[in-house]
Formats: structure tokens, C-alpha cells, sequence
């Protein structure tokens, strides 16, 4: 935590509307990239968002000061996403429109495709357990190293590392069958399939 | 699967949503302040007094419900009033505000006892408000640019995604949403604009800008920026209430504690003198530029802190460590902040802003010994 975090949170715990709103607008741009890239488009976006500031509101006497305050408040979103996911029913995936892109008289635009792309990777991606699908949103979507996302997660470096490898060795599993999942995701690394 | 992060671009939010999202999170905030913070010692006699007052407060709301008078009252706070311009501008006021719409302008204001926000859709605002110091946020939205006043005269124009903040008194603080910038103050004849992202001197700028348009004077109630014909009637959508200028029932301000008993022990010994006078003084002279603007800053949170004004100074202490990064009184200004943040109890903040000084002024004796220990404590 810098000293600039440190005196924001201090003045927040004092009831300072002013700090509270400052730490909202310092932070929530980062948030909602967070809740984006873990749960993908979402009308429930504004609900989550507000949710993870009240949360961070409501927790804040206990910040310990250990982490830098962005991290903390990732690792409440992270939970807040957790949530989300959980008591949220996982999408069902179909290949049908895979077919559509298939036939060779239908030559779709890229951009096309790198929509279809992004909505089958978060179709697939509901498929997985909400702590592999958190893991592997912030590091290979969000692009954090496995060490700030074990930090977000609150969890180890190996159970981290473990979490983001059987997402991906679900994904690809699914990009086998789905040519734009594949095409999107990019060439599976060697040794991935043979597992 | 690498690069996936280019490939999935976030969605960003409109300021409308962010506003109204913030609304919630400070309605809430609001709500859980009992909890958030340290329990209080019950005083028997605040609380008869508060008794009192509710009573007196709910008799006059019933008196004034019998007499049919309650469709006076102010329009709820999540209501928003939607002001839309034609040809003429027009001027709204409120009990600590005076905003002028200007002409061809839409604007959404959400006012309550929390804040005033302004939405502004397109057009120009120009706003005359008095210093927040003890008042709720006054803060004005304009595409991602969001201007937090601090007590001021300033006006805001939209033409699209192009937003400038011109002042004229006081300073303005100006973010961008969904961005890691850090903020920009404009002060006294400054312009901010939003595409290049930088300040200019009103005059160099060349527009004429409400801030420009009157010459400075002391005489603030007289008609702002270049509206010289101004009706005082704004076209609302239908359906729409009147804005209500209530006069807001301000509490009781918090009293300074008495200075024998209230006064926090600073360890002064080594500290630059501050300069005497009337800590509010100071903060204003902190705020204009000059040369002594700095040990008028400094001056400002050390008279605060010595009155037992923490809040205050806390405040104080942080616009100076945001605004002069290589002031000569850095130093004492950090151990000011050790010193309220570490009371009554050493804290996570103040173990932070410890090491912060250790790590500045490792050879500062005698605060550099003091907060090692504070440190490891």
C-alpha cells in the first residue's frame, strides 16, 4: 500500500464522502476490466460493480495494508465474480452456428469471426468450475502473471498454475470440435493434448 | 492462446451508468457508516438533543402536510432533473450553488443532501460554488471527464467527446474515468482541455470560455460569463417538477476541540515553524500560486492538526504531498500525516506512511529513528 492509498483509506474509514467517492473513481474503471474480462459482456455489469464497492466499503476496516489496495479490491471483485458464477446456471453451448461458418460459400468478415470467437470462448468457458474460470480469465484474458492472480484468488502459486491448466486443457478439448474456438484460442501448445 | 487480452476489448461504461452506479455505492456508504467506523462512546445528552430536534423536525413536516403545503417538497434524490436549453440560458440556484445553463445545453442534476452531480449531456455550464470543505461533493460530469469542485467559479463545455474546464476562482479537480492518469487541478485562469490533455492560461488559450468572459472582480452575485440576457426559467421535459430551491438544514458544524484538552501531542521539536493565522486562511493561500503557497499548505495541516482538527488536516497534509513533490517541507509535512494516522492506534495507513518516510528521509533525525520503530511495532 502507498501513502497515498494509505491516507484515502484512512479518510473513507473516517466517513469522508469525499474519499469515498475518489476511491470509487480512482478504482472502478479497473473493476469493471476485471468483472469484463472474467464474466465477459453482462447485463448485470452495474449490479456487480456495485456490489464489489459496497463490499469494499463494508470490508475495509479489515484491510490490513498488506497488499497495495488495488489488489485487495481484486481479490473482492474476484469473489464477487465467484459468486456470480456459482449461483448463475452455466450456459448451454451448441455447435450449431459453427456450422453456419463452415460452408465455403459463406466467407464471414474477421471481425464476424472474432465475435463468434469471443462469445464461444465465454460459452465454453461457463463450463468450467468458478475457480479455474476466474483464473484463467485474469491471466490469459486480463493478462496478469500467475503470481498476482494466486494474490487475487487468495490461493497458492501451484493451485493457481493448476487451475489455469485445466481451463485451458477444457478449452482446447472444446476447440477440437469447434474450428472458430480453435481459430480464436490459436494453436494449442504441444504437449497440452496429450495430457 | 496467447494475445486474447487484444483480442477482447472491455466494454466501457457511459458516464450516466458510472453516475448512477456511484449514487448507489455512496447511498450505501452512507448507510453503513455506523458499522464502518470505530464505535462511539453513547452520549446520553447528543442523543436527548437529537431527540428533540427529530421531533421538532417531524412536527413541522406534519404541519406542513395538513396545511397541503408538501408538494413544495424536493423532488427525490434518485430522480435526476432533466434541464434542457433552447435559445436563451438559464440560471439555477441552489442553496450553495448557482449554475447557468447555457444556451442550446442539456443537463441532468441529481442534488441531495450527499452532493450535487451534474450530468452534462452537451453545451456549457458555468457554476459558481462555494468551498466544499464542509459540504457535500459538488461534481460535474462531461463525457469520460469528471470535475470535482473545491470551492469555486468554473465552467464546463461538451461539444461531443470534447470537454474544457475553464476556472476563473478557486481550483477544480479534473479525472478521467476508466483511466490510471493522475487527476489535473486547474487553479485560477487555467483551461483544461480534454484532447490533448493539458492546461493553458485562459488568455493564452484565446477562447472565451463563461470563466474568461467576466473580468475578475469581488463582486460574485452579479450575472455570470457572457449571458447578458438571461431568463430565469428553464425548459423542462413535461412532467417534470420545478427544481425546488429548498434551503437545505445544514447540521450543526463539529467545534474544534478546546485546545488544552483536544490537542493532539505532536512531536514539533525539528519541525519548520508554521505560519500563524487561521488554518482556513492558510488552506486558501495553499490553493493560490505563488511562492509561499507551499508553506501556507503546510502551515494549514499543521494548524489543523494542532487544533485537533484531524480530518482537516489529514486532508490538507494530502493536497500538499499530491501538489508539491518537491516541496522544501516534504519532510515535515509526512511526519505531520505519521502523526494522524498512528493516533490512537498504529494502523495498517500508519505503518505505510512510515515507511514512506523512511524511505524518503532515511537520514532525518529525530523522525527517521521514531518511525523505524513504528515500522516494526
Amino acid at each position: 500500500m502507498n501513502l497515498e492509498d494509505a491516507i484515502l483509506v484512512d479518510r473513507c474509514l473516517d466517513g469522508e464522502q469525499l474519499a469515498a467517492r475518489e476511491l470509487f473513481a480512482r478504482q472502478h474503471g479497473r473493476v469493471q476490466a476485471t468483472l469484463y474480462r472474467i464474466l465477459g459482456s453482462n447485463r448485470d455489469m452495474d449490479d456487480l460493480l456495485q456490489e464489489t464497492f459496497i463490499q469494499v466499503f463494508k470490508s475495509l476496516k479489515s484491510f490490513r495494508g498488506e497488499a497495495r489496495l488495488s489488489t485487495w479490491i481484486d481479490r473482492i471483485a474476484a469473489r464477487v465474480a465467484y459468486r456470480y458464477i456459482a449461483r448463475k446456471k452455466p450456459a448451454t453451448f451448441t455447435t450449431e452456428l459453427a456450422d453456419e461458418f463452415e460452408g465455403p460459400a459463406v466467407m464471414p468478415s474477421r471481425h464476424a469471426v472474432a465475435r463468434e470467437g469471443v462469445r464461444r470462448l465465454y460459452a465454453a468457458m461457463s463450463e468450467l468450475t468458478p475457480n479455474a474460470r476466474i483464473a484463467f480469465s485474469l491471466h490469459e484474458i486480463d493478462g496478469r502473471s500467475i503470481k498476482q492472480v494466486a494474490a487475487a484468488l487468495d490461493t497458492s502459486v501451484t493451485a493457481t498454475k493448476l487451475r489455469i491448466w485445466r481451463a485451458r486443457r477444457a478449452l482446447h478439448r472444446k476447440a477440437a470440435r469447434d474450428p472458430i474456438l480453435a481459430e480464436f484460442l490459436g494453436d494449442p501448445p504441444a504437449n497440452e493434448d496429450k495430457q | 492462446m496467447t494475445a486474447l487480452r487484444d483480442k477482447i476489448p472491455v466494454e466501457p461504461l457511459d458516464a450516466e451508468r458510472v453516475t448512477r452506479i456511484e449514487y448507489e455505492v455512496m447511498r450505501a456508504y452512507a448507510q453503513l457508516e455506523p458499522s464502518v467506523h470505530a464505535p462511539r462512546k453513547v452520549r446520553w445528552k447528543s442523543l436527548f438533543a437529537t431527540g428533540l430536534v427529530t421531533a421538532a423536525a417531524t412536527a413541522v413536516l406534519v404541519f406542513m402536510w395538513l396545511r397541503g403545503e408538501h408538494g413544495e417538497l424536493s423532488p427525490r434524490i434518485s430522480d435526476p432533473t432533466r434541464v434542457a436549453t433552447a435559445d436563451t440560458p438559464s440560471r439555477l440556484q441552489l442553496s450553495d450553488s448557482t449554475i447557468d445553463v447555457g444556451a442550446h445545453t442539456t443537463i441532468d442534476l441529481f442534488n441531495d443532501d450527499r452532493g450535487t452531480t451534474i450530468l452534462l449531456r452537451d453545451g456549457r455550464v458555468d457554476c459558481e460554488v462555494e468551498h466544499r470543505a464542509h459540504r457535500p461533493p459538488f461534481v460535474v460530469h462531461a463525457a469520460d471527464v469528471r470535475v470535482s469542485v473545491v470551492g469555486t467559479i468554473f465552467s464546463v463545455e461538451r461539444d461531443g467527446d470534447d470537454v474544457r474546464v475553464g476556472v476563473r476562482r478557486g481550483k477544480v479537480r479534473v479525472d478521467r474515468q476508466g483511466s490510471d492518469e493522475h487527476p489535473v487541478y486547474v487553479t485560477v485562469d487555467e483551461l483544461w482541455d480534454a484532447a490533448p490533455n493539458r492546461k493553458t492560461a485562459l488568455a493564452a488559450a484565446g477562447t472565451r470560455t463563461a470563466a474568461t468572459a467576466k473580468q475578475p472582480s469581488d463582486d460574485h452575485n452579479t450575472d455570470m460569463g457572457s449571458h447578458t440576457a438571461r431568463t430565469p426559467r428553464a425548459v423542462r421535459k413535461p412532467g417534470k417538477r420545478k427544481h425546488t430551491l429548498r434551503r437545505r438544514v445544514r447540521t450543526k458544524r463539529k467545534r474544534p476541540a478546546k485546545t488544552p484538552t483536544g490537542t493532539p501531542t505532536i512531536a514539533t521539536a525539528g519541525l519548520p515553524a508554521a505560519l500563524d493565522g487561521e488554518p482556513r486562511e492558510l488552506e486558501k493561500r495553499g490553493y493560490r500560486d505563488g511562492s509561499d503557497a507551499e508553506h501556507a499548505a503546510y502551515s494549514a495541516a499543521y494548524r489543523y492538526l494542532q487544533r485537533g482538527q484531524r480530518r482537516d488536516a489529514l486532508r490538507e497534509a494530502n493536497y500538499y504531498l499530491l501538489r508539491f513533490n518537491t516541496g522544501t517541507h516534504r519532510a515535515a509535512v509526512l511526519w505531520l500525516t505519521i502523526n494522524m494516522l498512528c493516533k490512537p492506534r498504529v494502523t495498517p495507513s500508519c505503518r505505510t506512511a512510515a515507511a514512506t518516510y523512511l524511505q524518503k528521509f532515511p537520514n532525518k533525525e529525530p523522525f527517521a529513528s521514531q518511525a523505524a520503530q513504528l515500522v516494526s511495532e
